[in-house]
């Protein structure tokens, strides 16, 4: 038989996609290789390789459980049943779907979408079982600590060959039973598998192994010990699979992009490149020292590239300068950071959703038990006892109750507790990174209130994400993170020069928000949008830019979780003056600052502004 | 079964900083920085394992040691006159997972129950299980701020107190707190970061040869756990006697005058606020030298322990980067 077609039997019901079916495969032949991790895209045959996962654990009888997204924390990892201690009259616990699955296999489908918190409760008892998931990377990534306790990791595809796809075609027109199909083969693949089970403790390992497994590994850049523990079992099954009897140098590499995929790290090469402009810096030591306003030790660089990345950006400002509309220079640097301030109060108004975060900006019912009492309630799923309430529901019918001594309380005088606490935020930072922004050293001024910003979301725990845009791209540099560190020192760095995408920025922050609204629902996120406004580079082209900001605005704007903030960072003494940013915050329906008003002293024009407003809508009467 | 101590490879500034705080609890915990899979929780298990078992009073839910301090409900059973049954316990390492909740760690008192029978009635949290043991917390940067600062109180105190509706409970929580955490995904705040006793490293092994000893000797154990054991058995008992005697000495080694002068000089020079770095460095160094039976500290010992003691606390600000005050630690090393 060869090799493909046995693939073919294996999961009859998935065509194509070899690797992740070896992987599975490997995985049952040695469940020590450490569980699989399914990525692709949607309809790529995720979730039904999971399901023909499903279907041979439950006709080979192993034990196995599934975690569903919605899952809670009781169901998880077990608790106190309720409804039946009421009826026993003694505490029942539960156990909880953790503990059902001992030393078998789980299955989760969109792992992505779990949150961390549920995710480490798993992980923290992942020895005891295998850990099989699926993920969709356009929803959502799992971060590295999470991604390395996977032993392996294969990707699905999109069938590419026509032939393939005609017979995916007809495999499907029929809606067949999956439960009952193919059943022959897979019952044939189980009595393969456990064959396989036996080969396996036979495989004779050389001296030469290990080398070839810590070379494999560090080849990589990858420093994770479990790289190597899973490579060397991973193999061991495959040599299994092939019918051989000692485990050979080629099996090893057969099987490496399996356990590797998901450990590679961009860091390392990010940290070889980054060397690389260090030497160039100091070949040109033309860092200059200017007065700054506010006398810190921040200083300004003025940073000539490498020139291919000079050329590159020449490149691109020439063939699109016919659309130019606004000024801009095309000159690329790296701006200082300027005068750093305390932030202006920023309110949010309450929502009616009961949160179980905590935080320091927003006010928000609590599920906690710390917070501020509200009032008294009947009912509350969080079974938080109001003491007093109880009490004095429970006081009126003492005597018709025959009160001797004791209180005398009924179920039905419980009262609950609501209460309120701050929440944090996700606040994501939206960056203006086009020339216009570089046009008398506006970008330190930018700097400066975004470092402020993140000292106030550092103050109030706040989570931070920071996306860029300019020249022809967007780009998430920060993913939601607590590390306002993090932030800062990418903050450093950023560039200025080109274009200006906006629309494309804010698409990218829709896309942000919306994975990152995915996986906690219950987060408010503050999106701050610190730009001129002067879009002048459409997604589409010969799309008006313009346009196309309004309408991703307006997208953004019926999210009824998201909060905008517009920071207008024009020059207003400039004779270009133009104010579209006040425009953009009314179509993200959001708040709207000067750049300069950020700053928490300035009141008295804060108070100007309420005034004017006031006096408006007395006129309008 | 566990992976023995002593055959976890290299490390050895992980391995020193969790037996330091075994020798000596009051240093107040490791906080392990470093990537993931580098053997961190292995090391914790390991170390748990391999220590002679604690002695405990019989069916306390809170391990209350029979020399005291106890919690209130063995407070309670002595005043009654009964007598404390003594039986002898494994250490454990008690894991916080992330997302935890308030109650899960510190326990709830139960005021529904209060109500209806009129009696107190404690459900012991986390803190319970981990008072004696090892408190592990994986990725104690992502941990909740409220759940953090609930834990370095109750490890500052030793004590776990709760309060609810004016129904109060309290039972004594001393452990050893180890974190870990990878410091690419986001820093602990630096009040935080103080307030861990040491702070240790973990490098990625990336010599060839140790790496594949790692994996040697864990595919070892996977496919013969007992026999391997049996093989790491002299030298796993060596070193348990060596930690108990450590602990049984500390009390008796001196400290000369000049080390105090060393020590807060050294302190002074790197202008670190408050003197939890000052205490911990000195006491770190004393249990080091009661680990390598020595009568006195001497100026060898403090350096041996002065990187992982001060390490965190040069960064006071957010935002503020270190370097220089690195830099300056390791100058005033190499005049010591």
């Amino acid at each position: 038989m060869n090799f493909y077609q046995s693939f073919e039997d294996i999961f009859p019901e998935v065509l194509g996609n070899i690797t992740p079916k070896l992987a599975i495969f490997l995985n049952l032949i040695e469940p020590r290789c450490g569980g699989v991790l399914i990525i692709g895209k949607k309809g790529t045959g995720k979730s039904l390789m999971l399901n023909c996962f499903k279907k041979i654990l439950k006709i080979s009888n192993l034990p196995f459980v599934e975690i569903p997204i919605g899952v809670t924390e009781e169901t998880l990892i077990g608790g106190i049943n309720i409804e039946k201690t009421i009826e026993k009259g003694s505490r029942v616990f539960e156990e909880g779907i953790l503990d059902r699955a001992k030393e078998g296999f789980v299955l989760i489908d969109d792992i992505n979408l779990l949150p961390d918190e549920y995710l480490s409760l798993i992980f923290e008892k992942a020895e005891n079982f295998n850990l099989v998931a699926t993920l969709n990377p356009e929803e959502g990534v799992l971060s590295p600590h999470f991604l390395d306790r996977f032993g392996m990791c294969a990707v699905t595809e999109d069938l590419k060959d026509p032939s393939n796809k005609q017979k995916l075609l007809k495999l499907y027109e029929n809606n067949y039973q999956f439960e009952d199909s193919f059943l022959e083969k897979y019952e044939s693949a189980i009595r393969k598998i456990e064959s396989l089970k036996v080969l396996k403790e036979k495989v004779r390992v050389e001296e030469f192994i290990w080398d070839k497994i810590s070379e494999t590994v560090l080849k990589e850049f990858v420093f994770s010990h479990r790289a190597e523990i899973f490579l060397f079992y991973a193999s061991l099954a495959y040599a299994a699979f092939k019918g051989e009897f000692s485990l050979k140098e080629n099996h090893v590499d057969e099987v490496s992009h399996l356990v590797l995929l998901h450990r590679k790290r961009e860091i390392e090469k990010q940290k070889v490149s980054e060397e690389k402009q260090k030497e160039e810096k100091k070949e040109d030591k033309e860092d200059r020292q200017d007065l700054k306003p506010s006398g810190e030790r921040k200083e300004h660089k003025k940073e000539n590239f490498s020139q291919k990345e000079k050329d590159r950006s020449e490149s691109s400002e020439e063939s699109s300068q016919i659309e130019m509309s606004f000024p801009c220079s095309s000159k690329e640097e790296i701006f200082g950071v300027g005068e750093v301030f305390k932030v202006k109060r920023m309110i949010f108004e309450k929502d009616k959703t009961i949160r179980s975060t905590t935080g320091r900006r927003t006010k928000s019912k609590t599920r906690l038990k710390g917070g501020r009492f509200l009032r008294s309630v009947i009912f509350s799923k969080d079974k938080d006892i109001d003491l007093f309430g109880t009490i004095r529901s429970a006081a009126p019918f003492q005597v018709l109750r025959g009160r001797k001594n004791k209180l005398i309380i009924y179920k039905e005088d419980f009262r609950y507790k609501e209460k309120e606490r701050k929440i944090s935020h996700v606040v994501s930072f939206v960056v203006d990174g086009s020339g216009s922004m570089g046009v008398q050293k506006r970008m330190e001024a930018v700097k400066g209130a975004i470092l402020s910003l993140l000292m106030d979301c550092y103050q109030k725990r706040d989570k931070v994400s920071m996306i860029m845009f300019r020249k022809n791209q967007a780009e998430v540099v920060l993913p939601p993170t607590s590390s306002s560190d993090l932030a800062y020192k990418k903050l450093k760095d950023l560039p200025t020069g080109g274009k200006t995408p906006l629309s494309l920025g804010l698409l990218e922050a829709y896309k942000l928000i919306k994975k990152s609204h995915l996986k906690h629902p219950d987060t408010r996120i503050i999106l701050i949008v610190l730009s001129d406004g002067k879009a002048n580079q459409a997604i589409k082209s010969g799309e008006d830019p313009i346009l196309e900001v309004k309408r991703i605005c307006s997208e953004i704007g019926k999210l009824s979780y998201v909060d905008s903030v517009v920071i207008d960072c024009e020059l207003k003494n400039n004779f270009l003056k133009m104010d579209l940013a006040k425009e953009l915050a009314k179509w993200l329906s959001g708040k709207y600052f000067l750049l300069e008003d950020l700053k928490a002293e300035n009141l008295v024009s804060l108070i100007d502004q309420i005034k004017t407003e006031h006096l408006e809508s007395l006129e309008r009467f | 079964m566990i992976f023995p101590f002593c055959a976890v490879v290299d490390q050895e500034e992980m391995k020193l900083g969790l037996i330091l705080n075994v020798i000596d609890p009051s240093i107040g915990g490791v906080l392990i920085m470093g990537e993931k899979g580098t053997a961190k929780s292995t090391t914790v298990r390991a170390l748990a394992d391999l220590l002679p078992e604690i002695e405990v009073i019989k069916g306390c839910r809170f391990n209350c040691s029979p020399d005291g301090p106890f919690c209130l409900e063995c407070l309670e059973k002595k005043e009654k006159g009964e007598n404390l049954e003594v039986e002898k316990k494994k250490m454990e390492v008690v894991e916080l997972p992330l997302g935890v909740t308030e109650d899960r760690v510190v326990g709830t008192i139960d005021v529904e129950y209060a109500i209806t029978y009129g009696k107190r009635h404690f459900e012991p949290g986390l803190l319970a299980k981990a008072n004696r043991n090892f408190l592990y917390i994986d990725e104690v940067n992502l941990l909740e701020d409220h759940i953090v600062d609930l834990l370095l109180d109750s490890a500052a105190m030793g004590i776990n107190r709760v309060e609810r509706e004016g129904i109060s409970f309290f039972h004594p929580a001393r452990f050893i707190l180890v974190g870990s955490m990878n410091p690419e995904e986001g820093e602990l705040r630096p009040q935080f970061l103080d307030r861990f006793g040491l702070c240790v490293q973990v490098r990625a092994i990336t010599d060839k040869n140790l790496r594949k000893e790692v994996l040697k000797r864990k595919i070892e154990f996977d496919t013969d756990p007992e026999g391997f054991l049996k093989k790491w058995k002299n030298e796993q008992e060596d070193l348990s006697q060596r930690i108990v005697q450590a602990k049984k000495n500390l009390s008796e080694v001196k400290v000369p005058e000049e080390i105090y002068k060393t020590v807060v000089d050294l302190t002074s020079q790197l202008n670190l606020d408050g003197h939890r770095g000052d205490i911990v460095l000195l006491k770190a160094a004393k249990a080091y030298a009661a680990f390598n039976k020595k009568d006195s500290v001497e100026k060898e010992d403090l350096k041996k322990v002065v990187l992982f003691s001060l390490r965190h606390r040069l960064k006071r600000l957010p935002f503020e980067e270190p370097e220089m005050e690195v830099k300056k630690l390791y100058e005033l090393l190499s005049i010591l």
